[in-house]
């Protein structure tokens, strides 16, 4: 069994031969495949041969095409400023909405062409041709209501939402339709599941009320166009998202990634019967700074919880941060393979 | 009166207040017992609503919006003297390296100073160095560390060993918070509180306060 039908098994709320693995992880890869974080990123191979290379190396069964975040990357093209932070990850740093007159001044990018954002549709497509139909290619595209936060400033934005909502309403169309059209350009060039990424409209920062009237139609939309050009939707949103289980389901998505926040249990009774959960171990606490044995454990503890019965693909519970051990990364697919047996020999004990 | 202009900022109402606090003025109330009575306790109910799970950041934001347009009429009227009776304590703060967003941040900032506190905020993207250095030379006595993402959270452990090692762990109370810390977080790498949200942090950072010895 390909990890391309391992994946699309669980995404059908199946079982095949194992519980999928595919850890978030995008830039972390370099340090796999043994090259400086500093010294990577300057050409599209480049970053391909990471995000290939990560995947080799551990055998998990999906591979993300991606860097840095997309909403960055889209923000950029849509004119936003990026800075270099201190540990040289560019974020968003000046935002070009102000007024009404801003948002129709706003140009919508052509992915092919604007910004940084064909050099990243190239990734997608070296990856794919490299894969094929043996694994699965995942692709992130900003949330339109995170990206419409990162046009205006985040701040300002979230006061909008109280005091001028038909602003912030206009503002996430627009918002919208650019999600759209790199989501369309990032399937032409491969990519076989397209994530949408919202941690804005997490439970953590605005209400289930806001999140269902501000973020959830815009993802929709995005949604729609993802299905009809043939690809599977996704969604991430980070934190705690609990309060708003049901209406991610309601998105259309086929997969939630689940933060290391959310309970998984608690996941998988509300929702799990309706949609493939992608989670959920710690990526600071256990992937990033503990023990191979640690996560292994963990890694068991997520399939038990979410994975019994398929409809379950394990991964980090957010982005694998830089540094992270590939011991570690490691367990999490020693831990898929060897559940089956291991459930066996429990019911060696019991009958079940 | 207070409990009028507190209410009011419960409820958003910006105008209100900021009406009300004329009112108060004119009616001779002195500036420190609007902030203390009125406005501190008014932004500490929001955070025990948002820690319930009845507002959300938004209306946070808002609060301290409010809460910024009271300070701008009432701080002009009150003397140095009278500021300085009203601090409770110095506090650093900021996002560590590599962490644009200050979200999170600026909330706490915006509660700690409504809880009377001298707050130098350092802002985001802020490195180990400059961190150390605030240390050194304003001598506070809570360093605030806050980290929103996975990739970065793994900067606040970096500024805890890095205090150890120039032996000013002792000088400094660090509490940590952000989006993806936890408790467990805040333990492994020797922090003295975690902020689960920004009403927490600023009850832990008065717990937390006392003297620096350094």
């Amino acid at each position: 069994m390909t990890p391309y039908e391992r994946v699309y098994t669980a995404i059908e709320l199946g079982y095949a031969d194992f519980t999928p693995v595919v850890p978030q992880i995008t830039y972390a890869t370099c340090i796999l495949v043994g090259r400086e974080f500093e010294q990577s990123g300057g050409n599209p191979k480049d970053l391909a041969v990471s995000l290939i290379g990560g995947w080799k190396k551990v055998g998990y069964d999906g591979i993300y095409s991606g860097w840095e975040a997309s909403f960055n990357l889209l923000a950029e093209a849509m004119g936003c400023k990026l800075t270099k932070g201190n540990d040289g990850l560019p974020q968003v740093n000046t935002h070009p909405v102000e007024t009404e007159e801003d948002i129709s001044r706003l140009i919508l990018p052509n992915p092919w062409q604007d910004g940084r954002l064909p050099f990243h549709l190239e990734v997608t497509k070296l990856i794919k041709d490299y894969v094929k139909d043996e694994v699965p290619v995942f692709s992130y595209v900003p949330g339109p209501f995170t990206l419409a936060g990162l046009l205006r400033g985040s701040e300002k934005f979230l006061l909008d939402i109280l005091r001028k909502p038909q602003f912030v309403k206009k503002l996430i169309d627009v918002a919208t339709e650019a999600s759209v059209a790199f989501a369309l350009a990032k399937i032409k060039s491969g990519a076989d599941i397209i994530v949408v990424a919202d941690p804005t409209a997490s439970s953590s920062i605005i209400s289930p009320e806001m999140f269902k009237s501000f973020s959830l139609p815009a993802i929709k939309k995005v949604f729609k166009s993802v299905v009809e050009a043939g690809a599977v939707p996704s969604l991430h949103i980070c934190g705690n998202t609990e309060p708003i289980l049901e209406l991610m389901v309601e998105s259309g998505a086929k997969i939630l990634e689940i933060d290391h926040l959310v309970d998984l249990r608690i996941a998988k009774e509300k929702v799990g019967s309706r949609v493939c959960l992608q989670g959920n171990i710690d990526p600071s606490l256990e992937l990033l700074m503990g023990s191979p044995k640690e996560v292994y454990s963990s890694a068991l503890q997520c399939i038990e919880m979410a994975g019994k019965q398929g409809g379950f693909i394990l991964s980090s519970g957010c982005e694998v941060p830089l540094n992270t051990p590939w011991e570690n990364l490691v367990a999490m697919v020693e831990a898929s393979r060897n559940y089956p047996l291991r459930r066996l020999e429990s019911c060696v004990r019991r009958d079940c | 009166m207070l409990e009028e202009i507190a209410k009011a900022v419960v409820n958003l109402e910006e105008e209100k207040v900021i009406a009300l606090i004329n009112t108060a003025i004119s009616k001779g109330l002195s500036p420190r017992d609007i902030i203390k009575f009125a406005l501190t306790s008014g932004i500490k109910e929001l955070g025990e609503m948002y820690s319930q799970g009845v507002v959300f950041i938004p209306h946070l934001i808002l609060g301290g919006e409010i809460l910024q347009r009271s300070l701008a009429i009432l701080e002009p009227l009150m003397t140095d003297k009278e500021k300085k009776y009203a601090y409770s304590g110095k506090v650093a703060i900021g996002t560590v390296a590599g962490d644009l967003h200050d979200l999170g941040k600026n909330l706490v900032v915006t509660m700690l100073k409504s809880a009377g506190f001298e707050v130098i905020d350092l802002g985001r993207d802020v490195s180990t160095e400059q961190f150390l250095k605030i240390v050194k030379e304003e001598k506070p006595q809570l360093l605030c560390l806050s980290a929103l993402m996975t990739t970065t959270m793994v900067r606040q452990r970096e500024v805890i060993k890095a205090l150890e090692k120039e032996g000013l762990r002792s000088c400094v109370k660090v509490l940590v918070g952000g989006a993806p810390v936890s408790r467990d977080w805040a333990r492994k790498i020797g922090a003295d509180g975690y902020g689960e949200d920004a009403f927490v942090a600023v009850t832990l950072a008065e717990k937390l306060i006392a003297p620096s010895p350094c």
